[in-house]
């Protein structure tokens, strides 16, 4: 994760003094990161980018709420979540987003991180489709976790969840999605 | 680490779509009008609005022909009237749009007593037709494509002449949002087309005015009431709404 505190908090502080070009520059940041947690939440691409973008637009509004110095981006995560969380409720729920995923993936050559392993197109779709069957709160924290690569603070910030949680959900999450089906070998 | 941890990093590229330009939307959001803020406007007025529309509002459902739905809740906005109904009433397929008739510019605008609006720099460009229509009151249609396949619908009706002339009709499968656009009231209807007819000053149905509508954002803009319809999103609506000048 590249981290640039400094500038990060300079532009908060413009931001908080009502710069909405410094407010694009911080989204800009944190966009990637805050639209996938949504995905992971919304599991619908637009329901995600309008909890990413009205998420934004009230972290906005509540900058002068914010603890100049705290981290930005967990307190932005829990607004955003929040957002998503209410879309899901509301939209009682589907479920395509990954399943179009798995689609995609059957043909896709997706680039993988750095940090990942290569995994095979089959293996991809074993693991989308393991990934589809958990329940929600399983599926939310590895979500969090492993595909939009947050860390257990942030998870938990995100997920209104302690820490403590998040690590044992977690393992418990990963027991689960071996049991179901995806369990393999690395190559 | 454990295998699969490392896996699920491994998929994570071709598990999500690809970021829109969030940044891009927020700022616009934030430069342009305030936030809409969902149900302020509706918590301060519901008392007023209730009042004022709890004659009309049965009125016009009775008058909507066939119209046996239970109306749920009401409430108005810019002279129309929305219903939440269990059920639509049924909407013939061949119900055509009441746009009156199409006119020059200059024409359209000695015919009302607003200066006539036009969406600026949303990459609309001119519209393909502008209607002039008599039903309730004056009001002025902006096409955008052809009639028989309209690609969206600019209306404007001045707001204070008649204070009640159109009605809606919304369905379970249609949703609904109360905003606040530049410090004026604003209503989001989108999912399920819902009805949409005009109604005379008794509050009756005007005949033949019945049809579907799509996707419409009704904006009570001081002395302009505007619907923009069509299959778009709310973001894109929003954004219509506020580059009209």
């Amino acid at each position: 994760m590249v981290s640039r505190p400094l500038d990060e908090a300079a532009l908060v502080a413009r931001a908080k003094r009502g710069e909405p070009a410094a407010y694009e520059e911080l989204v800009r940041m944190h966009q990637d990161i805050a639209f996938r947690t949504a995905c992971v939440i919304t599991r619908d691409a637009s329901d995600a980018e309008e909890a990413a973008q009205d998420g934004f637009v009230k972290a906005y509004r509540a900058l002068g709420r914010f603890r100049e110095g705290a981290p930005f981006r967990p307190w932005l995560l829990r607004i955003v979540a929040n957002e998503a969380r209410n879309r899901r409720r509301a939209a009682g729920r589907r479920g395509r987003l990954w399943a179009r995923a798995v689609e995609e993936e059957i043909s896709g050559d997706a680039a993988p991180s750095p940090e990942a392993v290569v995994v095979s197109a089959e293996r991809r779709v074993a693991l989308l489709t393991a990934l589809a069957t958990l329940r929600e709160d399983d599926r939310a924290v590895l979500g969090c976790r492993f595909l939009v690569g947050l860390s257990e603070q942030e998870t938990a910030s995100a997920l209104g969840l302690r820490r403590g949680t998040v690590k044992s959900r977690t393992a418990r999450a990963l027991a689960r999605l071996r049991d179901a089906g995806g369990e393999g070998v690395v190559a | 680490m454990t295998s699969i941890e490392q896996e699920l990093r491994g998929v994570a590229e071709g598990a999500f779509p690809r970021t829109p330009d969030v940044a891009a939307a927020v700022r616009a959001r934030l430069e342009g009008a305030p936030e809409p803020a969902p149900g302020r406007w509706w918590r301060t007025r519901t008392l007023v609005v209730v009042l004022a529309v709890l004659v009309a509002a049965v009125a016009a459902t009775l008058a909507v022909p066939q119209a046996r739905s239970t109306v749920l809740d009401w409430f108005g906005i810019g002279g129309v009237q929305v219903q939440l109904v269990d059920r639509l009433p049924p909407v013939s397929s061949e119900s055509v749009l009441q746009l009156g008739v199409e006119v020059p510019l200059a024409e359209a605008q000695r015919r009302v007593p607003f200066r006539i609006l036009r969406p600026v720099g949303v990459g609309l460009g001119a519209p393909d037709e502008l209607h002039v229509g008599h039903f309730a009151v004056d009001e002025v249609t902006l096409l955008y494509g052809e009639p028989r396949r309209v690609r969206l619908l600019i209306t404007e009706v001045a707001g204070k002449v008649e204070p009640r002339f159109a009605g809606k009709l919304v369905g379970p499968g249609t949703r609904y949002e109360q905003l606040e656009l530049a410090r004026k009231p604003a209503l989001w209807i989108e999912g399920a087309p819902h009805a949409f007819f005009f109604t005379a000053p008794s509050g009756a149905t005007i005949e033949g005015t019945l049809r579907l509508a799509r996707n419409t954002l009704i904006w009570q803009r001081g002395d302009v009431v505007v619907r923009i319809e069509g299959q778009i999103s709310r973001a894109r609506a929003l954004r219509i709404a506020r580059s009209l000048r």
